[in-house]
Formats: structure tokens, C-alpha cells, sequence
């Protein structure tokens, strides 16, 4: 595979990577918020 | 494929047999388990601080990350080797563990990113490689080690 | 009597609300626990690397004293983070882990842990002229090298240990065992 291509492939997946990572920490701090606002609000 | 059947098999192998008549091995495991995690980790952050040029700047990349990924193999390996064994003992409660999945699907994703991506682009001279392209890989290598090992950690509370 | 002093205290911490709701906290709890754990990886895992390092089996084509200290920074944020939670942790649980015998392990090495690292750094720099570029160091800085990993191997070990209850006070164990772990009320009942 020519460097090219692997910056590509590589910098694509990264993003995906870090998206997701966001995404799924997100969720779950969401998640404590709310229950937070359950317990105090 | 049948997954169930193959953790019922696990449940029912020598392997478990031996983890589950003495108590103590599977903590010993434990103990090799998470030794073995902290290399890892040690070395991803080293390598990936290092291509993000926060660490060790007076080093060249290349040496940085060749050193580092030597140790990395050796981690996984020991990783892999400990964690079948203690899979094997609670073989059964895994397979109904929501984060046992979410750690099995980043491990093979970031064994696949070390080894198919992260390796093979590494290999290039690092100065002829995109500025930007280095400091993604290092950034997500490091993001999917994290969620590999804490998703790990989660499989005890969940 | 040192037991007596140290159990009072715990059970003082135990009457505090904050450490009551910290205990009970699901997430906040869980939270604390993973950051001392994955914290780890960056304040035990330098100090692989640089002991690596010292025993020859990493960077061997790097000055020593650049990999010392160039890792030392990052090795103690790591190593504050880890304090600060593990303090938390311990103020959560103040009971259970002062009479702990896993914890009490945990605190001698740690502090063993830490007088070879006092020593090995001072030794470290008054020789690192003469050493600095061998990809092998001296046997003698091996050998603090490897001491300084079994140790925090050790501290790792018995932290990790402390998740489980064989020698808890509840346990029916020997008078001895009792006294290690500082468990007052049970050697009481011995008498």
C-alpha cells in the first residue's frame, strides 16, 4: 500500500475512533447528570 | 457460529477447572493481568506522546516508537494469555456482561489499529508523513487503549 | 494500641457524610476507582520504561539519563493523581481498609518502594557521567532498577488484593492474623 493511502485509511479511522470514543463517554456522563438531577433537582 | 456454545465450552475446560478448585490462581492471574496492561500502557503513552511531541522530544520518532512497540507485543501477548485464563473462570457471567463485549470489540479493533494501520504507517519515515495524519493515530491509539482498559475495569462493577 | 488508635480513626472518617455518599455513590465511586487504576499506566508505566531503560532492555541506544529525565515529569503527575485518589478511595472505605492486610502490605512496600527510589536516584546521578551511553548500565544500577520494579510490582499486587475478603476481620482467622490486620474487636474476643 503506498503512503498515500495509508495516511488516508489511517486518518479516517482515527476520526472514527475518536467520534465514537466522544460519543460513548458522552452517553454515559449524560447519563450521571440525569442522575444527579433524579437525586438533587 | 454459535457463541454461547463456545463460553460453555470455556466454562467447562480444564482451564476453568484449574481457576475455579484454587481461588488464589485466578487472583495471581489478576495481578499478571493488570502488570501486564500497565506495560502496555506505559509504552502506548511514551509512543504516542512522543509522535503528539509532548514527551522525549530530543529523540528521534522512529527510535521512540520502535523501542515502544517491541514491548508493546510482549504486553499483548501476556494481555491475552492471562485474560483467556481468567475468562475461563467466569466464562457464563461474561457472556451476559454488556462491557466484556464493549472491551472484546475495542481489543480486536485496537489490535487490528496497532497492527494494520498504526505499524505499517509508522514503518514510513515519520518526517515524510502528514503532520496531521501522526497526531490523529496517536490521539485515537491512545483513545482505544483507554476504552479498552476501562471498559476492563467496568466488567468488575457492571 | 497503635491498632486501637488507627481503627478509632477510621471509624471517625466513617461517620463523615461525605464519605458515606462517596461509598454509595455508583458512578462516583467507580469513577474514583478506575482514574487510581488507569492512572497508573501513566506513573507505573514510565517508571517501566526508565527501569527498562536502566536494565538494558529498552532505549538502549538512548542516553539513560535522557529517558530519567525527560519521564520524570509525566511519572509524577501520574503519581499525584494516583495519591489524591487513593486518598479518596481510603476515605470512602476507612474501615475495611485500615484493617486490612492487603493495605497495610501495601503501605511497607510502598514505603520501601519509595526509599530505593531515593536512594537509586542519588546514585543514579552521582555516576551518570560514566555510564550515560552503555546500552547496558552498571550492575549496580540493575540492580536498584529491578529492586524498584518488584517493589512497585508489590505495591500493584497487593493494592489489586485488597478487592478480596479472605482476610477480612469477618473471617474466622489465627490470633496473629488478627493483630496484622488490626482487628481489635476480634482479638478481644481471643482473650
Amino acid at each position: 500500500m503506498s503512503l498515500a493511502t495509508l495516511e488516508k485509511i489511517a486518518g479516517g479511522l482515527s476520526l472514527l475512533v475518536i467520534g465514537s470514543a466522544i460519543w460513548f463517554y458522552s452517553v454515559q456522563i449524560l447519563d450521571v447528570l440525569e442522575l444527579l438531577e433524579l437525586a438533587y433537582g | 457460529m454459535d457463541v454461547f456454545a463456545f463460553f460453555e465450552w470455556l466454562d467447562a475446560s480444564w482451564l476453568a477447572s484449574i481457576s475455579k478448585a484454587y481461588g488464589g490462581t485466578f487472583a495471581v492471574v489478576q495481578v499478571f493481568h493488570l502488570l501486564a496492561m500497565l506495560t502496555l500502557g506505559g509504552m502506548v503513552i511514551t509512543g504516542d506522546l512522543r509522535l503528539l511531541g509532548v514527551l522525549l522530544k530530543d529523540v528521534p520518532s522512529e527510535v521512540v516508537i520502535d523501542n515502544t512497540q517491541k514491548w508493546i507485543n510482549v504486553a499483548l501477548v501476556a494481555l491475552i494469555a492471562s485474560g483467556i485464563f481468567m475468562a475461563s473462570a467466569v466464562a457464563i457471567k461474561l457472556y451476559y456482561n454488556s462491557f466484556f463485549w464493549a472491551k472484546m470489540t475495542s481489543l480486536v479493533f485496537g489490535i487490528f489499529f496497532v497492527y494494520a494501520i498504526r505499524r505499517p504507517l509508522l514503518r514510513y519515515d515519520h518526517g515524510s508523513i502528514n503532520p496531521w495524519t501522526l497526531r490523529l493515530v496517536a490521539v485515537a491509539s491512545m483513545t482505544i487503549w483507554f476504552v479498552v482498559a476501562a471498559s476492563g475495569r467496568w466488567i468488575g462493577f457492571s | 494500641m497503635l491498632n486501637e488508635v488507627l481503627l478509632r480513626f477510621a471509624e471517625w472518617l466513617d461517620t463523615h457524610a461525605w464519605s458515606t455518599a462517596l461509598h454509595e455513590s455508583y458512578y462516583m465511586y467507580s469513577w474514583v476507582e478506575s482514574t487510581h487504576v488507569l492512572t497508573l499506566a501513566l506513573f507505573f508505566g514510565m517508571l517501566v520504561v526508565i527501569d527498562l531503560r536502566m536494565l538494558g532492555r529498552a532505549f538502549t541506544s538512548v542516553p539513560a539519563s535522557v529517558i530519567a529525565r525527560r519521564l520524570d515529569t509525566p511519572m509524577l503527575i501520574g503519581f499525584a493523581v494516583m495519591v489524591v485518589s487513593g486518598l479518596l478511595l481510603v476515605y470512602a472505605v476507612p474501615v475495611r481498609t485500615t484493617n486490612s492486610i492487603w493495605f497495610r502490605m501495601k503501605m511497607v512496600f510502598f514505603v520501601a518502594a519509595g526509599i530505593n527510589a531515593l536512594l537509586f536516584r542519588n546514585r543514579m546521578k552521582a555516576a551518570v557521567d560514566t555510564w550515560d551511553n552503555d546500552p547496558i548500565p552498571p550492575r549496580r544500577i540493575r540492580t536498584g532498577a529491578g529492586v524498584s520494579l518488584a517493589l512497585w510490582s508489590c505495591v500493584v499486587a497487593s493494592g489489586r488484593l485488597m478487592a478480596y475478603d479472605w482476610y477480612d476481620c469477618h473471617q474466622n482467622l489465627p490470633y496473629f492474623m488478627y493483630w496484622v490486620a488490626g482487628c481489635v474487636d476480634e482479638m478481644a474476643a481471643f482473650e
